[in-house]
């Protein structure tokens, strides 16, 4: 039933508990989030939202690193719970982080992590690393460039464009990049956010890409999840949701992202979420305390995902 | 009325090891002008030496940063005060929080995380005022109030509030006393988009009730155009272009800056775009001549050579850029023929 899959999610849950005894507290900080990638057709998915809205949870899941609380993922067919930590999986899948400052160990040079994952992964022979070249210039890099380097040395867009380079000598099929840009100067970021598109392209890899900045996931992407307290609020094609957003948060994470034109400046005021586990752990829709369309029925049920204009909502407005 | 004058700043990062010494060339010859009651904005890459000019008008240069040339004028409310002739720190402290204000960079590492936000604003007030408990409360109280700010913020630790908030009460905190300017670094730099949003329009709503100035420094122009009056581009430690935001924004001028405004995705527009080529230059040792030329698509044998001076081509839009003036050499020559 998974076949014809690159990897499938149905109704991941992931609950966090703080404290012990009387005080003890829980948060979803993923709640019933479903998403599927073809196989047979590469695409670029974005998770968008604000922080600590359980993006990168999800992208933890994904990869193994956390066991979801319910829920299942299927990878190529086969549940991720058996396939996680053999090296199969992890030559298929791998991660993008954020911060490449953080990335690499700085009393490491920046060439010992290509060695590494290539004599791990791909075998080759101590001295002759042919894979490491290669995919240093698909990202368009030269090996000379981090010969001997430590990370210090690098500019930080060089750097996260190395530490892609390091993921793609797998010959991955799926990347997950949490926030690759977000480190990154506006000025260069286009040169990691095209990257992605030639991957995608030429490559045929799938990407997950995590992000709070639409503008870039507009520029890439062919699919976008937005989140928002741990749930899917909208999902659809990047071009339907972003055109034309219909769930009220997508609509106020839009007319967020500053254009940089200094003519049309935000005129009214928006209301701000003062604590994140009021939002977490609010009945009904968790957008309710902020929306400027809330009715009753919002803070009394969680509303359900309808399907309208060729995406999923969830919100009461389209029920 | 001009409330900060710098002039021909030239402030170096100077390093000694082994008997030879290195220096950073993070601000050469800077001269500007801000006006009471407007917002400016410095934009530029990162490592272009933004930070380091705040630090320098701001009174707050300490080694490896010194400060070699250049004039930095205050003029409170008809009093002129030359911040780098004020050798004792008293002084400087009087100025600094009450005059001068930073909101700094990084709000998760400013905060103390052992105290409670209510000692850091006990902190900044009794070290000007001599305020009673019951002033004191009243004094925040207000000051929140006409921020949107939650008076229960006050008894909590800095761990227990989001990125947003905690940026928020920053601002707050740095401008409790109403400083007649005040200086921001990267203040929505890390942040959401709903949340910066929230800053920006924290920062209108103080600049309108207080009737201060502003200077906002930024990588991010987006923040600059919902922002800013007028904008000064810096690039290697030089400002290469300064105008009205608008005149920027519609008829930039500068090689760099155009690269820099074409290098931002727009919503709603899925045209390849391409980054900015190359990445800015060391400042131990910048190229020489217009610091531009390695980058610059129009380079020519003279940029090479020469530095290009900041030049006036339109009502207060200044350029530096020999293709300006190449430019008003062929309109002279068209002119005179």
């Amino acid at each position: 039933m998974h076949s014809g899959k690159l990897l499938e999610a149905s109704d991941l849950t992931k609950v966090f508990t703080k404290g012990q005894g009387f005080v003890r507290s829980t948060i979803e900080a993923v709640s019933r989030v479903s998403l599927s990638l073809d196989l047979a057709k590469p695409e670029i998915f974005t998770l968008a939202g604000e922080s600590g809205s359980g993006k990168s949870t999800v992208a933890k899941l994904i990869l193994g690193f956390e066991a979801p609380t319910s829920g299942k993922i299927w990878y190529r067919g086969r549940p991720i719970a058996n396939l996680k930590g053999t090296k199969e999986f992890m030559k298929d899948v791998q991660p993008v982080f954020q911060n490449p400052f953080e990335t690499f160990n700085p009393l490491k040079k920046v060439q010992s992590y290509f060695f590494e994952t290539e004599r791990n992964f791909a075998g080759s022979a101590q001295g002759s690393y042919p894979l490491t070249e290669k995919s240093l210039e698909l990202v368009g890099l030269n090996f000379s460039e981090i010969k001997d380097k430590y990370p210090s040395e690098m500019s930080g867009g060089q750097l996260q464009r190395a530490s892609i380079a390091r993921a793609l000598i797998t010959n991955p099929a799926l990347l997950i990049a949490d926030e690759p840009v977000s480190m990154i100067d506006a000025s260069l970021r286009m040169s990691v956010v095209n990257l992605f598109k030639t991957l995608k392209e030429e490559q045929r890899v799938s990407i997950i890409y995590i992000t709070h900045d639409l503008a870039t996931a507009y520029y890439i992407s062919d699919r976008i999840a937005i989140m928002l307290r741990g749930q899917f609020v909208e999902v659809g094609s990047v071009k339907k949701v972003l055109d034309n957003p219909l769930h009220p948060y997508t609509q106020l994470l839009k007319s967020s992202v500053p254009d940089p034109d200094p003519r049309s400046r935000w005129e009214e005021d928006i209301a701000l979420s003062d604590l994140e586990t009021r939002e977490y752990t609010r009945r009904g829709c968790k957008f309710a305390g902020r929306c400027p369309q809330v009715q009753k029925i919002c803070c009394e049920g969680e509303p359900d995902y309808h399907a309208v204009d060729d995406r999923l909502v969830k919100c009461h407005l389209y029920s | 009325m001009a409330i900060l004058e710098v002039k021909d700043l030239q402030a170096y990062y100077i390093t000694h090891k082994y008997g030879r010494s290195t220096s950073v060339k993070a601000v050469d010859g800077v001269s500007f002008q801000v006006e009471k009651d407007e917002i400016y904005g410095i934009a530029g890459e990162s490592g272009c030496g933004k930070s380091t000019l705040l630090k320098a008008i701001s009174g707050l240069a300490k080694p490896p940063l010194e400060i070699l040339a250049g004039e930095v004028t205050y003029n409170f409310d008809g009093e002129r005060l030359d911040i780098l002739a004020l050798n004792d720190e008293k002084q400087r402290r009087k100025l600094r929080g009450a005059r001068i204000s930073l909101i700094p960079q990084g709000s998760m590492s400013v905060l103390n995380p052992v105290r409670r936000i209510r000692k850091s604003f006990e902190d900044i007030i009794r070290a000007h005022l001599d305020v009673s408990a019951e002033e004191f409360e009243e004094m925040v109280r207000k000051h929140l109030d006409a921020l949107g700010l939650d008076w229960t913020v006050m008894h909590t630790y800095p761990h227990q509030l989001s990125g947003g908030m905690r940026q928020r009460i920053t601002i707050a905190l740095s401008t409790i006393l109403k400083p007649d300017i005040v200086f921001a670094d990267e203040p929505t730099t890390a942040l959401d988009v709903v949340v910066q949003r929230g800053v920006v329009q924290l920062i209108r709503k103080i600049k309108e009730e207080q009737r201060s100035t502003l200077v906002l420094v930024t990588h991010d122009l987006s923040i600059h155009a919902k922002l800013c009056d007028r904008l000064a581009v810096m690039y290697a430690g030089k400002i290469v272009e300064e105008g009205e935001a608008e005149s920027i924004f519609s008829t930039p001028r500068h090689p760099y800056t155009r690269m820099l405004l074409n290098s931002l995705p727009k919503l709603g527009d899925s045209s390849a775009r391409s980054s900015a080529p190359g990445a800015p230059p060391s400042l131990v040792n910048p190229p020489s001549g217009c610091r531009f030329h390695p980058r610059c698509p129009h380079s020519m044998e003279l940029c090479r050579l020469e530095v290009p001076e900041l030049l006036e081509v339109g009502s207060g839009h200044r350029v530096a850029c020999f293709l300006e003036r190449r430019g008003a050499d062929a309109q002279r020559q068209a002119v005179g023929s």
